[in-house]
Order: C-alpha cells, then sequence, then structure tokens
C-alpha cells in the first residue's frame, strides 16, 4: 500500500505548508480596530524613564482617544541598525523615534527622515523655544530634521570634604583648575604612589578632548564642515595642557590608573571630575552619602570661551510614516512643557527653556548647575560623518594620551584621517 | 491512477524538502547573490550607484584589509594549533584514572557551552589594561610586574590576549573529541602490543596515534573554516584596536558594512576571500573522505 502512505505525506505537507501560509498570517496581521490610530514609538528609555512616559502617554490617549501610543524599548547600540534594516526597503519601522543627536545628521543625509521644517507651525515651537545647543544637533543643509526632545551637558563635579580640608575654592580657569589639580593629588600612605588625584581626563572618547578644544576657541571641523581642523594652534595647546597636566605635572592619572570617573570620585581617588546629570545616581552606587562630599559647579572658563558639550536625544519622525498626522500630534505633546518637566522630573533634562526655567529645575541645587551650563553647551560636529569621526578622535586621542605620538602628531594624523573621511563621504 | 501514483511517489522526497529549500533559497541563496550584486556597487542602504570593480579595488589597496588578513592568518594558525595540541594534551591526562576526572571534564568543558559575548565581557574586565585590571591587580600584588600590563591596549599583548581567550573557549571541545576518540580505540588492540612488550612510548606511536589521526585532521579542518569567522572575542576584547592593529576579516567587513554603511566594500571582501575558504573546504573535504579503519 505504499500509495496510500504517499498520499498522506502530501497531505500533511501541503497542510503543513497551507498552515503556515494561511493560519499564521492572519495572526499576524491582527491589530486594532480601523477607528484607532496606533501609533509605535521607539525609545532607549531606562525602565523608570519609560514607566513615566508610559503614564504621560496615557494622558495623552486620554485626550485623544482615537490615538494609541505604543511603547517599544530598542537598546541603544541595535537601534541604528535596525533602523536600517527597515529604512533599506522604505518602510518607517516606527512612528516616532528616539535617536541619539549624533545619528541625526547620517540620517537627514540619507532624505529617510521627514523634514519638519513646514511642520513647525502645527507643532507649536520654533528654534527660540528650545536651548540653542540641543536646537543645533536637529539641522543638516538648513533643514530641521527632528526635534530636541531631552539633553544632558556636563559640569564640574569635586569633593567639598577635600576642598574644604585644604581651603580651596573651585577652580574657574585652567590656570586654577591646573593649580588645584597639583595641590590635591597626594601620596596619602607615603608609598610612593598617589592615592589621591587632584584632576582627572576622565576618559579618551572625543567629548573628553572636544570641552577643552573648544574653551580653547579650537573647533573640530571648519565652519563650512569641509575640513577637519583640531590641530590648529587651539587644538594642540588644549590636548597638551590634558598631557602635561597627567605627565609634566602629575596632576591627572596616566591611562592605566584610570578607573569609571564616578568610582575613583566616590572612593576618593579623584577629587575632581566632568560628567554628566546621571552621576549623582551612579556615586550612590557607590558611597551613598553622596551630599557629604559631592560639590557641583559650572566647567571652568577656557581661555577664551566658555563651553561644555550636548549630549541627548531628539524625537525623528521616518520620511515614510504611516499615521503622519497622529505622530505629529504626539510630537506636539512630547515638545510641551507638561510633558518636558514630567520627564525632566525623572533625570531627562529638558530640551525646552520654559521647561528648563521652571523652579523645579531653578530652585534645584544639582539641576540648576546643569541648566545654567546648557547656556554654553556646544553640540559635536553635526555632520553624516560624526559616527566615524568620533572612532577616529578617538584611537588618536589615546594615543597621544598613552604618550605613542605627541600631541600635534596625534592630531596631525586625526586630521589627516578625517579630512579623507569626509573626502571620500562626497562632502569635500 | 497509476501513474499518479508513481508521480506522487517520485514526488514525495521533494515535498517533503520545500520547506527547506524555500528557507534555503531565501535565507542563503538569494542573499548570496544579492551580496555578489552589491560588491559591484556603492550601495548606502538607501540609494545605489553602479561602480564597477571600484570596491574590489578599494579592498585591495586598503593597509587595514591587509593588517586584517595577516592577524586572521596568525589568530587562525595560534588558535587552531594551540587548540589541537592542547586539546591532545588534555585528552591524555583525562583519559588517566585520576581522582575528579568527571569533575575535571566538565571543568574543561564549560567554557565552550557558555555564550562567547558573556565570557568576552569577562575576559575584557580580567585583562582589563590598568592597575585596577584583575588580572594586573593580581600580577602587581605578587610583585611580579611593577607597572601595569597592557593587555588589550598594546598591539602584539592585545593580539595574544585576543589568542589566549581563543583557545581557553575552544579547548574543551577537542579534549572532548580527543578524549572520545581515545576511549573509542579497543583495549584488545593495545592488549596484543602488550603480549608484543611494546613499550608505552610505541605503543603511543604505533596504535594511539594512527588511530587518532582522522578526528584531528576533522577536527583540524572544523577548526579551521572557524577560525575563518574570528569576531566575537576580537569585537569585544578590542573592538579591532588599537588603531586597527587587532582587525580580523570579519570585524574589518562588520565594521564596514554597519559602521561606515559602506556595504559594497564588505561585499567586495567576502567575495575576495571565496576562493581562500572553498580551498580550505575542498582540502577539508578531502580529510574526511580519507577512510580508516581498526
Amino acid at each position: 500500500m505504499p500509495g496510500k502512505r504517499t498520499l498522506l505525506a502530501v497531505v500533511v505537507v501541503v497542510a503543513a505548508i497551507c498552515l503556515a501560509v494561511f493560519v499564521i498570517k492572519p495572526f499576524s496581521q491582527e491589530g486594532p480596530e480601523q477607528e484607532v490610530v496606533e501609533l509605535l514609538f521607539w525609545h532607549t528609555y531606562s525602565v523608570h524613564e519609560a514607566n513615566r512616559a508610559r503614564e504621560l502617554f496615557d494622558e495623552f490617549e486620554a485626550e485623544n482617544p482615537k490615538i494609541r501610543v505604543k511603547m517599544e524599548y530598542v537598546p541603544y547600540h541595535a537601534l541604528r541598525t535596525k533602523l536600517l534594516t527597515y529604512l533599506a526597503v522604505g518602510e518607517a519601522p516606527a512612528d516616532l523615534i528616539r535617536l541619539d543627536i549624533i545619528y541625526v545628521p547620517e540620517l537627514a543625509d540619507m532624505n529617510v527622515l521627514l523634514p519638519l521644517d513646514d511642520y513647525l507651525d502645527t507643532l507649536g515651537v520654533g528654534s527660540e523655544d528650545f536651548y540653542p545647543g540641543p536646537w543645533a544637533t536637529v539641522l543638516w543643509e538648513n533643514h530641521v530634521w527632528g526635534l530636541p526632545l531631552n539633553t544632558n551637558t556636563q559640569v564640574l563635579f569635586y569633593r567639598k570634604d577635600f576642598f574644604e580640608a585644604e581651603g580651596l575654592s573651585p577652580p574657574t580657569t585652567w590656570e586654577e583648575y591646573l593649580d588645584v589639580a597639583r595641590r590635591l593629588t597626594k601620596d596619602l600612605d607615603g608609598d610612593g604612589q598617589i592615592d589621591q588625584w587632584g584632576g582627572t581626563v576622565g576618559g579618551d572618547w572625543s567629548w573628553h578632548f572636544d570641552i577643552w578644544l573648544w574653551q580653547n576657541g579650537g573647533a573640530e571641523l571648519s565652519s563650512d564642515m569641509k575640513r577637519a581642523v583640531m590641530n590648529e594652534t587651539p587644538g594642540v595647546e588644549a590636548l597638551t595642557f590634558l598631557i602635561d597636566m597627567t605627565y609634566k605635572y602629575g596632576a591627572a592619572p596616566p591611562p592605566e590608573e584610570w578607573m569609571m570617573p564616578y568610582q575613583g570620585f566616590a572612593l576618593g581617588h579623584y577629587s575632581m571630575m566632568i560628567e554628566g546629570p546621571w552621576a549623582r545616581d551612579l556615586l550612590m552606587t557607590v558611597n551613598s552619602s553622596v551630599s557629604d562630599y559631592m560639590g557641583v559647579t559650572l566647567l571652568p572658563r577656557g581661555p577664551v570661551r566658555e563651553a561644555s558639550i550636548v549630549g541627548g536625544e531628539d524625537l525623528v519622525i521616518p520620511r515614510f510614516v504611516k499615521n503622519r498626522d497622529a505622530a505629529l500630534k504626539l510630537a506636539k505633546y512630547m515638545m510641551s512643557e507638561h510633558f518636558q518637566l514630567e520627564m525632566g522630573k525623572v533625570g531627562v533634562l529638558p530640551t525646552l527653556r520654559a521647561a528648563g526655567e521652571d523652579p523645579f529645575f531653578v530652585e534645584d541645587p544639582y539641576l540648576s548647575v546643569f541648566m545654567e551650563q546648557m547656556a554654553t553647551a556646544l553640540p559635536r560636529a553635526v555632520h553624516p560623518a560624526y559616527g566615524q569621526m568620533n572612532d577616529i578622535i578617538h584611537n588618536y586621542f589615546v594615543a597621544a594620551l598613552r604618550r605613542e605620538m605627541s600631541p600635534k602628531e596625534a592630531l596631525d594624523i586625526m586630521v589627516a584621517e578625517i579630512d579623507k573621511l569626509l573626502g571620500v563621504e562626497g562632502h569635500g | 491512477m497509476d501513474k499518479l501514483h508513481a508521480l506522487i511517489f517520485k514526488a514525495t522526497p521533494y515535498l517533503f524538502l520545500l520547506p527547506a529549500l524555500i528557507f534555503f533559497g531565501i535565507f542563503v541563496l538569494f542573499p548570496m547573490f544579492w551580496s555578489f550584486r552589491l560588491s559591484f556597487f556603492d550601495w548606502r542602504v538607501v540609494s545605489e550607484q553602479f561602480i564597477g570593480l571600484q570596491n574590489y579595488i578599494n579592498v585591495l589597496t586598503d593597509p587595514i584589509f591587509y593588517v586584517a588578513l595577516a592577524n586572521t592568518l596568525l589568530y587562525l594558525i595560534t588558535t587552531v594549533g594551540g587548540q589541537v595540541i592542547l586539546g591532545l594534551f588534555f585528552a591524555f591526562l583525562l583519559n588517566q584514572r585520576i581522582r575528579g576526572r568527571a569533575l575535571f571534564r566538565v571543568m574543561y568543558y564549560i567554557p565552550v557551552i557558555t555564550s562567547w559575548a558573556v565570557v568576552a565581557i569577562l575576559w575584557a574586565m580580567l585583562l582589563s589594561p590598568t592597575k585596577y585590571g584583575i588580572l594586573n591587580y593580581a600580577l602587581m600584588s605578587l610583585g611580579i610586574t611593577g607597572s601595569p600590563v597592557h593587555w588589550l591596549t598594546e598591539a602584539w599583548l592585545a593580539r595574544i590576549s585576543i589568542i589566549m581567550f581563543s583557545i581557553w573557549k575552544g579547548l574543551g571541545w577537542t579534549t572532548m573529541m580527543f578524549l572520545g576518540t581515545l576511549q573509542s580505540i579497543p583495549q584488545k588492540v593495545y592488549e596484543v602490543a602488550d603480549l608484543d612488550n611494546a613499550t608505552t612510548w610505541r605503543k603511543f606511536q604505533s596504535i594511539t596515534l594512527p588511530l587518532m589521526s582522522p578526528v584531528v585532521a576533522v577536527v583540524t579542518a572544523q577548526l579551521i573554516i572557524g577560525a575563518f569567522n574570528i569576531f566575537p572575542q576580537v569585537y569585544i576584547l578590542t573592538g579591532g584596536g588599537p588603531l586597527h592593529s587587532t582587525e580580523s576579516l570579519t570585524t574589518w567587513q562588520f565594521s564596514n558594512a554597519f559602521t561606515k554603511l559602506d556595504f559594497g566594500y564588505a561585499t567586495a571582501m567576502g567575495f575576495l576571500l571565496l576562493p581562500f575558504i572553498l580551498i580550505m573546504t575542498l582540502i577539508q573535504m578531502r580529510l574526511v573522505r580519507k577512510e580508516f579503519e581498526y
């Protein structure tokens, strides 16, 4: 009876395929009723932040019964790849995306984001409503490609207890910074090893260098963004300052003695560090009596200007968005003072001046310093190739910090590689 | 009716193969042809432009490609050699009647079944090049070195770190393969040799080694193919740094595709390596086909 068995086999196989095609597909397409629009929001919030955002979206839904907001967490490092995969086939993976500021120009240059110039009236916001640093991150080739959603910047943290013991006050200039750093660098137990460092470079990523570069009047790129200029005098001086502080004056640890800045600070190995608003929570994890030792103040002013760095995220809408009007409505809500302020209360600093000027921030001794520093915070080069530039800066900044090359040599190679990149990218 | 039956009978195996073939077509064949096409384009996710052989020229004139190629060959020779030689060594040890033999076998095998990413991060902490790195702390506490060793930040030390990690991770597998083979050699062969008063070395040379050689060959060939794909150990431990000095072919391909979004370069690189891998595979197939009998 081979015939029957064969038939049975065929039936099973065909049935399996049918099952796959006809049964599974409708399941995956099962969605909400046509009336209600469901918006998908990709975010990188922490659990704590996401919970607050959810509550705020619930309020939004109550006011807009025809719109539902679905939040989807995408890990920071996966977001760009995931996003590009969708965009490659011309699909919008989500209606709104919370994206690291450094990726906005890259996606803008690919022309996959919805330009918002014409919708600013609908959204009820304009450049003047935001702090200038975060606003600069959404601009590329004279168009607006997103909305600054939240920001952060770095300020000077100092060990109050160490400063008080020496009768010192926080430094306000580079000279004072170096002087204080030298005075606070100590071998406490007399074993020939430094136990307490006055200063610290903090790390070897571009932003650890940028602040000093800008404060000395330098820039990463020329004003037309066509070539790198960090090897000009201000850059060489800034890098030399950091290297000299480390090796010539021995007032900051060399890279092989680095620990995470917040750990070093909380454990008393570092007297000062330059960090963002998240540092307080991190310090608590090491030494919970933060208020006893943590002082926060504006960064010392450089020879040429005051400057700090802008971090944070922008809200972008993909060009192929399906529910544009609803997405804009939600974006408008997220740009409201209410949303910005409420998210600010869980540690996500607002980009909106009106929210930043709220008593909640102004009267908070910790957050007010960050909001004040925002006024002089600058974005890293707003350029599509920034992601790669960042790697190049990192590579040679490390080499200089390890004294594998001189500051000038490191900056020259950095510039040569970035120039090559800018040429290759077609923006040369 | 009989004809229909015959037809169905003939078609059955293909129908059974069909689901797998569909998947194979969609997820293997199609991407292969598509990436071959890509290698002639300047393909930037949302735009593309035909540029002929430019991607291939870019790869062949890129100094980092040669660094990655040299590193991959270095990793291949050292990690495959290390895993085979140490694997044989530990297989013999674990084949002895020693106390806690089962425990040792488990211990050697644990690295194999743990996740690459997880243990790579642990090794990165272990080898952290500061004085707070676990290994550096131990070395300095014991007075073996006065200053921190730059494990992952100095080119050669970083390469050595990657090699050590790879061998540690794969050693359990080669050990188990060899141990299994050792145990499958019939005891009677040794008994006969004993009757002839053969020395231990003589037995190893004339019985153990020849009977193990097919497995050693297959294991080696497998490891070689695997070594071409060396990725997590480099990506997580050093990210290809310092200054691309530890880059492997796969990490360099990955960063070109997903960081620089230069998919054309990355695919061209893949196709340039195709003949190389093909030859390795042919050699492997030859080795596997060779038959051995006890």
